[in-house]
């Protein structure tokens, strides 16, 4: 019996093509897949890296968090006595902090993806793209933590006043929006971790674009308080049907309208090949510039 | 530009969307004021806890008396608070010319604006010399900071006023030490509540034990925090 053994390579064979990179996003999207593999242990390197040195440690995941959202439920909701449609405050606030965060350090975390990856990426070649979204791990456990409080703190509404504050009908949904989150933050972190290898003060912008953002998202009051003349501002935002489609699906209050939502899917979509492309150009570019 | 945007940002959602009261003045001036005091107390805060850290290069090579780091760095945090200052006198300007008004009047009592920057600053150089040492020793000292520094902020009648604060809660306003001065400022620049008389006494004796308690601690653990370091 003769198994067919596949011919033995000879060394006149065995040729290595090597062609610059396409800078299109699909090419962008095969590689990412090819290195999927790396994504692990980039995102552990992440989690590992920013307790490093630090007292408490992994005790922070925990505190962050929590204290915040407290006293601005104190402050907001009890002595401001912002409305919350009829939702208890906190976890009103809670929700619309749990989408915002997805986002928000989603980003954070992306754009210093290349700058906290440098020392692999002049050792080896892994794709740029690989280490940026490794690096969202640390964005996403926290998304875990805080959707477990979510949950906690709407069981213990539940357990108290015996309504139960959420419904899950529209889970589908939550899930759209919260994905629409991810991938705004993804999309953004494209652009800003190119800048973000070049000079550090990206950061510290970035910081103070997210905070005036926050407040121009309905998560502290609900999209209903907002006066009439700023109608048209928010439309330019495709934080604003994100957040109020996941608060909508969940506590059942608020403005659904799908036709907004689609509008933030399609800016984000174009954001996200626009990205791409503009990650593929500039990103080895700004790694060997620095 | 900086230190405006946030100030816009904020100024457009707690006076527009969530209609807190101003007692009388534009929100936008009140929110002003309120923060360019704050900032005199958190810029210098910040920068100086990262005195003796920023400065180790120096510090394990030569003796120099090290209350001095913390004491210099504050100065870089100053830059902000006058900036806020530059934007608030733009501001009156602006009011001037839109609603015909004057919402700061020279007045005498625009004087004391002065001694509460001053007993900001103190404040914000005693809780340095503790919050300097922790910082050289533990890294996150600056997350915890920045996180109680957010809470104080809300805490202390900045976005709102004092006469907002439901009477059974008085109290715990006056039990931190930033109410006077903030609420004195706001009293000297724009003419609105009442002169803080007692809360601002108390700030000013919490400062001096503060300021002599921290400069104790200081030099009792300067020389094994630099060891550490």
């Amino acid at each position: 019996m003769n198994v067919a053994q596949p011919p033995l390579s000879t060394a006149a064979e065995q040729t290595w093509e090597i062609d610059p990179t396409h800078p299109g996003p699909t090419a962008s999207l095969v590689e990412i897949w090819r290195h999927r593999r790396l994504l692990r242990f980039i995102g552990s390197r992440a989690l590992r890296k920013i307790y490093r040195r630090t007292m408490l440690g992994w005790a922070w995941l925990f505190i962050i968090p929590l204290f915040p959202i407290a006293l601005r439920t104190l402050v907001f909701g009890g002595l401001l006595n912002v409305g919350a449609d009829g939702v208890p405050y906190m976890l009103f606030l809670t929700g619309g902090t749990v989408v915002w965060d997805l986002f928000a350090m989603g980003l954070t975390w992306g754009t210093r993806g290349l700058e906290m990856n440098r020392g692999v990426a002049d050792q080896v070649y892994v794709p740029g793209t690989v280490l940026m979204l490794g690096n969202l791990a640390p964005a996403l456990l926290d998304f875990a933590l805080k959707l477990g409080a979510f949950v906690l703190m709407a069981a213990v509404f539940w357990g108290v006043t015996g309504a139960a504050p959420l419904r899950f009908a529209n889970v589908h949904w939550t899930i759209a929006a919260l994905s629409l989150a991810f991938l705004l933050a993804v999309s953004l972190s494209f652009f800003t971790s190119v800048w973000g290898e070049a000079g550090r003060d990206t950061r510290f912008v970035l910081g103070q674009v997210l905070a005036v953002w926050y407040l121009m998202t309905p998560i502290l009051y609900p999209a209903s308080a907002m006066p009439e003349s700023w109608q048209r501002w928010v439309a330019v935002n495709p934080m604003v049907p994100v957040v109020e489609t996941f608060k909508w699906s969940l506590f059942g209050v608020g403005q659904h309208d799908p036709r907004s939502l689609a509008a933030s899917a399609a800016v984000i979509g174009v954001l996200l090949m626009l990205g791409l492309v503009y990650f593929a150009r500039n990103e080895a570019a700004a790694h060997d510039e620095r | 530009m900086r230190p405006l945007a946030p100030i816009v940002a904020a100024s457009l959602v707690f006076g527009q969307v969530m209609q807190v009261p101003s007692e009388g003045c534009p929100y936008f001036l009140f929110l002003l004021v309120g923060t360019t005091i704050w900032n005199f107390f958190d810029g210098p805060l910040i920068f100086a806890t990262r005195g003796l850290e920023s400065n180790r290069h120096l510090l394990t090579k030569l003796y120099l008396p090290r209350v001095i780091l913390p004491a210099g760095q504050m100065a870089a945090g100053l830059v902000e608070p006058v900036v806020c200052v530059g934007v608030l006198i733009a501001a009156v300007f602006y009011y001037r010319w839109t609603d015909g008004v004057w919402y700061v009047s020279l007045a005498p009592r625009l004087l004391l604006a002065v001694p509460l920057v001053l007993l900001t600053v103190m404040l914000a150089f005693s809780l340095s010399l503790w919050t300097s040492v922790w910082q050289a020793r533990a890294r996150d000292m600056r997350f915890v900071l920045m996180y109680s520094l957010g809470f104080w902020y809300l805490l202390t009648p900045i976005v709102y006023p004092v006469s907002h604060l439901p009477p059974a809660a008085r109290w715990a306003a006056y039990i931190n030490p930033m109410t006077g001065p903030v609420v004195g400022f706001k009293w000297a620049v724009l003419g609105i509540g009442e002169f803080p008389a007692t809360p601002l006494l108390a700030s000013l004796a919490g400062a001096v034990v503060l300021l002599a308690l921290g400069l104790w601690y200081f030099a009792r653990v300067e020389g094994q925090t630099i060891d550490r370091l």
